[in-house]
């Protein structure tokens, strides 16, 4: 997920910045937008706050630059830094409406018909607000499992926490996730069943 | 095993993490269980879908915008801060100047006090006592300067180890 450079190009980037090389930290940010801002956009549910907060985190990265310790990963002390401001920025929100008041369009019988894309947009909408049922922490927890591809120890380092409660946290919250888009779930997987009984539609 | 049993070991099971005489007690549990059996369907695909979710792209110019935004901080703090300083400065020096005015007659008042004062150091330096005492002070100052130097080092050098 983005440019990255490697781990010692990233540190000798951040400490340079640190003694006032600007162009130091325009590489830091070209290689950590895309994946501060998918953070951000999955914890905060939406692209314009997820602008708002990739800004801020990196803000927060710039003013904290003294505060880096050169012994851990830059990866780390980022996703790190971006992980906190949203967990924050989710505390001091008022709450999310629940998932089951939250209605997609009712669409007749012969729109019913999602093409690849459209299944696709309808997955992305129903995941989006499952995990906005879900509490900061666990939420925080799964993206940086899925979409990070962080290990359990890593993910464990990013958040301050110790490597048994990042499992338990991460198993909480796959079995609330699921058990949030049972309904779409099971409802899709019988629509692609019907579909495939009359002849046409996509198998889920 | 229970149903709680189950849920505990679903996403085991779905990491490969579960064998033997435990993984067929979940399996017969599943196979006679109907609401664990719709359970485990909802976490594997749960599970698919977010592997296969991308990645969310950023807008093709948020980077340049964060950079700008960090050019202005920085420019801000370096340059800024110091001339909103002098302003202040000035602005205190205005507001008072009267009295800012008045120093050079309190100095001209004063000075042939300080030539006085001048001349009793002068006379004490030639007593003998007072040289030592001289070059003891000034050892001290210098001794002073070096360790304070140090000490701002070492506090560096702790600050961003």
């Amino acid at each position: 997920m983005g440019v990255q450079g490697s781990s010692e190009g990233e540190r000798d980037w951040i400490l340079a910045a640190r003694n006032g090389d600007l162009n130091a930290f325009e590489r830091l940010v070209a290689a950590y937008t895309r994946p501060i801002y998918n953070l951000c956009y999955r914890m905060l549910g939406d692209p314009h706050e997820a602008e708002d907060a990739t800004q801020e985190v990196f803000l927060r990265i710039y003013r904290r630059l003294h505060a880096y310790d050169p012994a851990h990963r830059p990866a780390s002390w980022i996703l790190s830094i971006a992980a906190h401001y949203c967990i924050d920025r989710i505390r001091a929100r008022r709450p999310v409406l629940p998932l089951e008041d939250v209605h997609p369009e009712p669409q007749t019988p012969e729109e019913a018909r999602p093409d690849a894309l459209v299944e696709r947009q309808e997955q992305e909408a129903c995941l989006r607000e499952a995990l906005g049922q879900l509490k900061p922490e666990e939420r925080a927890v799964l993206i940086l499992y899925y979409w990070h591809e962080r290990s359990c120890e890593e993910i464990a380092s990013i958040l301050g926490l110790q490597p048994g409660t990042v499992r338990v946290r991460l198993h909480r919250a796959r079995l609330r996730l699921a058990e949030l888009l049972k309904p779409h779930l099971l409802a899709g997987a019988l629509n692609g069943r019907d579909r495939s009984a009359s002849g046409g539609g996509h198998d889920l | 095993m229970t149903c709680d049993r189950f849920r505990e070991r679903m996403i085991d099971l779905l990491e490969g993490g579960l064998t033997g005489s435990e993984a067929r007690e979940w399996e017969a549990h599943r196979m006679l269980c109907p609401a664990c059996q719709t359970l485990w369907e909802a976490a594997r695909m749960a599970d698919a879908w977010l592997r296969a979710a991308p990645p969310a792209p950023p807008p093709p110019d948020l980077s340049l915008r964060v950079m700008r935004r960090i050019r202005r901080v920085a420019a801000w703090e370096s340059r800024g801060a110091f001339l909103l300083f002098l302003l202040i400065g000035l602005g205190l020096a205005l507001a008072w100047r009267e009295f800012l005015l008045a120093i050079p007659v309190w100095v001209h008042k004063l000075y042939p006090l300080f030539l006085e004062a001048g001349g009793l150091l002068q006379g004490l330096s030639r007593l003998p006592a007072a040289r030592w005492g001289m070059m003891v002070l000034i050892g001290l100052a210098g001794l002073s300067s070096l360790g304070l130097l140090g000490l701002t080092k070492a506090a560096q050098r702790v600050r961003y180890s």
